[in-house]
């Protein structure tokens, strides 16, 4: 299954803490509707592996992850839906520690 | 157009020249709003209220009979070893007080947990093969799973929703009417539960270079951290239990950074990393395990696990995993 990424810029200066959904009736080969939080790997349909000569679940992947102190990639298949509630509050050293 | 905010800044620091990530409160950003929290133990499929969709988080009570996969990933080869799992831990996995983030991943199965709809809300609570009585399956599941649900929704509405209680403090976003923006619109709504972040850190566990004997029983290592809250809390990130680390480099494992690639079972590199909080800890624990025969039955020899330091920066919320309520009807 290709995946595809889209880069968010935030400018928070930290990695924030993210919460995230896809919409399933936009998801390849999911089979089902209504939203779902992410990241997740799931199996998507059985294709023919002509290097290994047997059969083998498509897998896909939804999930996000920060590139960097200012930016979060999003990965999924082309023209999946994705919303995500970005927080504030950093992952790392934040002050109540 | 001026506009009411509150700030309440870091103890020590003044709200002017403030950093957002340091307020305890900013009304100039909105805060998550949790409606309801519902455990239930088999599938359920509830009434969405809203009748939009939103965002659910979900966390499982373990126990041991819950799903975890104790295979490996096919050998490369006739002549590469099997994953072998033995020993004590085989039957103490959990003991049914244990929680974690539900991940579609870990569970096996892209339908587990909730998926919100228009109108409906279903949770799926997976059951999965235990074992046979003859040649009658016997299943298993969690204890239970626990929903958060948001009143944010997942794109654009003109629902209304109907929220009870009073007295309320409301904090509308700049430029927007307080008294006609809807529940979900405003940034702060105090008859709304919201998350609260008790404490934040990072948490590791270090692994030596170690080699198991042939077809030894599985190393196991936990750290904790002790949260104390006499209650389990949500915590973040969402990495759960049964996490194989083969993608991940071998001197460094930032859970935070990695749990999204992770697959159940114990993979390329016959390990699995768990985390999970209970009333008193929140836990990582290392399970390593050793070879087994290869594909055509013959001793394959020990295995060496590399020097790996897992590292875990959380976050723990007040909000107790479990804590069943529902403010729309209150």
């Amino acid at each position: 299954m290709t995946l595809y990424k889209k880069e968010y810029t935030h400018n928070l200066g930290s990695e924030p803490i993210v919460l995230a959904y896809v919409d399933l009736s936009t998801l390849q080969d999911s089979g089902t509707t209504g939203w779902k939080q992410i990241p997740f790997t799931y199996s998507g349909e059985m294709y023919f592996d002509p290097d290994w000569g047997t059969w083998a679940w498509d897998v896909g992947t939804v999930q996000w992850y920060s590139k960097d102190e200012n930016t979060i990639v999003f990965v999924a298949p082309k023209n999946t839906k994705i919303v995500a509630d970005i927080f504030i509050d950093p992952q790392y050293n934040a002050w109540y520690e | 157009m001026s506009r009411p905010v509150i700030k309440i800044a870091k103890p020590g620091r003044s709200v002017i020249g403030l950093s957002p990530k340091d307020f305890a409160l900013n009304t100039k950003y909105a805060l998550p709003k949790i409606y309801k929290q519902v455990t239930v133990e088999d599938d359920t499929i509830i009434p969405n209220p809203l009748g939009y969709p939103h965002g659910a988080w979900c966390f499982r009570r373990l126990n041991k009979d819950s799903y975890y996969s104790l295979g490996g990933a096919e050998p490369a080869s006739f002549w590469k070893p099997y994953v072998h799992v033995s020993g004590p831990i085989l039957s103490s996995l959990f003991t049914g007080n244990e929680y974690t983030c539900l991940s579609s991943t870990s569970s096996g199965s892209l339908y587990a947990g909730a998926t919100v709809r228009d109108n409906e809300i279903e949770i799926r609570n997976l059951e999965h093969i235990i074992g046979y009585d003859g040649g009658t399956p016997i299943y298993g599941k969690d204890t239970s799973i626990s929903t958060a649900l948001f009143a944010e929704p997942l794109g654009e509405t003109d629902k209304d929703i109907t929220v009870g209680g009073n007295p309320v403090l409301k904090v509308a976003p700049e430029g927007r009417d307080v008294k006609a923006l809807e529940a979900y619109r405003q940034n702060l709504d105090g008859r709304f539960d919201t998350l609260k972040i008790f404490k934040t850190g990072e948490l590791t566990l270090s692994l030596p270079e170690e080699t198991i004997p042939y077809m030894g029983d599985c190393v196991v290592r936990t750290a904790t951290f002790n949260h104390g809250l006499g209650y389990p809390p949500m915590y973040f990130p969402p990495a759960t239990v049964n996490m194989n680390l083969s993608t991940w480099g071998n001197t460094h494992g930032n859970i935070n950074e990695r749990y999204p690639l992770a697959v159940p079972g114990f993979g390329y590199d016959f390990s699995t990393v768990d985390v999970y909080v209970d009333s008193n800890n929140l836990y990582i624990r290392s399970i390593r395990a050793s070879n087994g025969p290869d594909a055509l039955g013959s001793e394959t020899g020990p295995r060496t696990h590399p020097a790996l330091t897992l590292s875990l920066h959380y976050t723990l919320f007040y909000n107790e995993i479990g804590s069943d309520f529902d403010l729309l009807t209150n």
